[in-house]
């Protein structure tokens, strides 16, 4: 059992044809996440966006048509990003609840390593249009469907229902962990999948009390 | 973490589940990885790993097995890989990007 992320029958992007093309486009889209990072999609323009570049405008729309095309092509590649991690983090644990916190570890490691991209969606991506919400939520059911089997196999009752709270969980977490928790004393991703699954499958009093050092509640 | 033969094995387990994702493509990929060498020939939906070079490949792919297996579980991404030349092409470039989608 694997939690499986995949996504099949996806159109893929008209992909540039030579080396050039595709060093170009990964640097506009580099440059874009890091535009958007800073400014957010609202703010962001495609003049920031080729300046960071280091590229032309005309350059620019060699690739994408617009701001909103580049913003959905970055999602799209950072969903990809988490998909493989997931599942690839837990492939090969044969333990349901090890394969549980494996999953959520990788979770809330791709969210410390893109945490400015993750807060941007987090704050814009669901505001900017139906578009980018019906990608944002096909990746949450996707990530949802993936660990649905893993709970099955926990014995939790209506997996889909419980699968969708616990990435809605993660993400909330998550968001707390990097934007709310004062004193910023950081918990490292392995001890924030512990807890939450912990939480998850035995309830709130089954939370492990970490040390100090781990960043716990005494910290 | 996996090893590159486990990452592969998926490869062709993924075309063969899911033969659509390979739908119209006829290729030879050669991966050089750290001094050992992989073949993945697609076919017709089909798909067939083997460990070695490739007699004649379409692509070759070159990366340290490090930065191939972050590639393939997705902690590196692959156009920022190519960017710091941490991935190599020489071959058709355009069927190393379709490698992309097979990942997925």
């Amino acid at each position: 059992m694997v939690t499986d992320v995949s996504v099949s029958g996806r159109a893929m992007y008209e992909l540039p044809l030579t080396q050039r093309q595709w060093v170009r486009r990964g640097e506009l889209l580099e440059a874009a996440r890091r535009i958007f990072e800073r400014d957010g999609y609202h703010t962001a323009t495609v003049s920031a966006i080729v300046q960071a570049a280091g590229l032309s405008q005309g350059a620019f729309y060699l690739y994408f048509p617009d701001k909103k095309a580049v913003f959905a092509a970055l999602q799209e590649e950072m969903a990809t990003l988490l998909r493989r991690r997931i599942y690839w983090a837990t492939r090969d644990e044969p333990d349901p609840a090890r394969r549980l916190e494996a999953g959520l570890k990788a979770y809330f490691e791709f969210y410390d390593e893109y945490r400015a991209w993750n807060h941007r969606l987090a704050l814009e991506g669901l505001g900017i249009d139906e578009s980018f919400e019906a990608r944002q939520r096909q990746l949450y059911e996707t990530l949802a469907g993936g660990f649905a089997p893993t709970l099955t196999e926990l014995g939790v009752q209506h997996p889909q229902i419980a699968a969708a709270g616990l990435i809605g969980m993660a993400a909330q977490v998550a968001y707390w962990q990097h934007y709310q928790r004062q004193p910023s004393v950081a918990m490292s991703p392995a001890i924030l999948a512990s807890v939450c699954a912990s939480l998850f499958l035995n309830g709130a009093p089954s939370i492990p009390s970490p040390s100090p050092s781990q960043g716990g509640p005494h910290a | 973490m996996p090893d590159a033969k486990q990452v592969f094995s998926e490869i062709e387990n993924r075309i063969k589940s899911k033969p659509e994702k390979a739908a119209g493509l006829n290729a030879t990929y050669q991966f050089d990885l750290s001094g050992e060498s992989w073949t993945l020939k697609i076919a017709d939906g089909a798909a067939s790993v083997s460990p070695g070079p490739a007699q004649s490949p379409n692509t070759t792919l070159i990366a340290t097995t490090d930065d191939w297996m972050n590639i393939a579980t997705g902690k590196l991404n692959p156009v920022t890989a190519f960017m710091q030349q941490k991935l190599k092409v020489k071959g058709d470039m355009g069927l190393a990007m379709k490698l992309q989608g097979l990942l997925q």
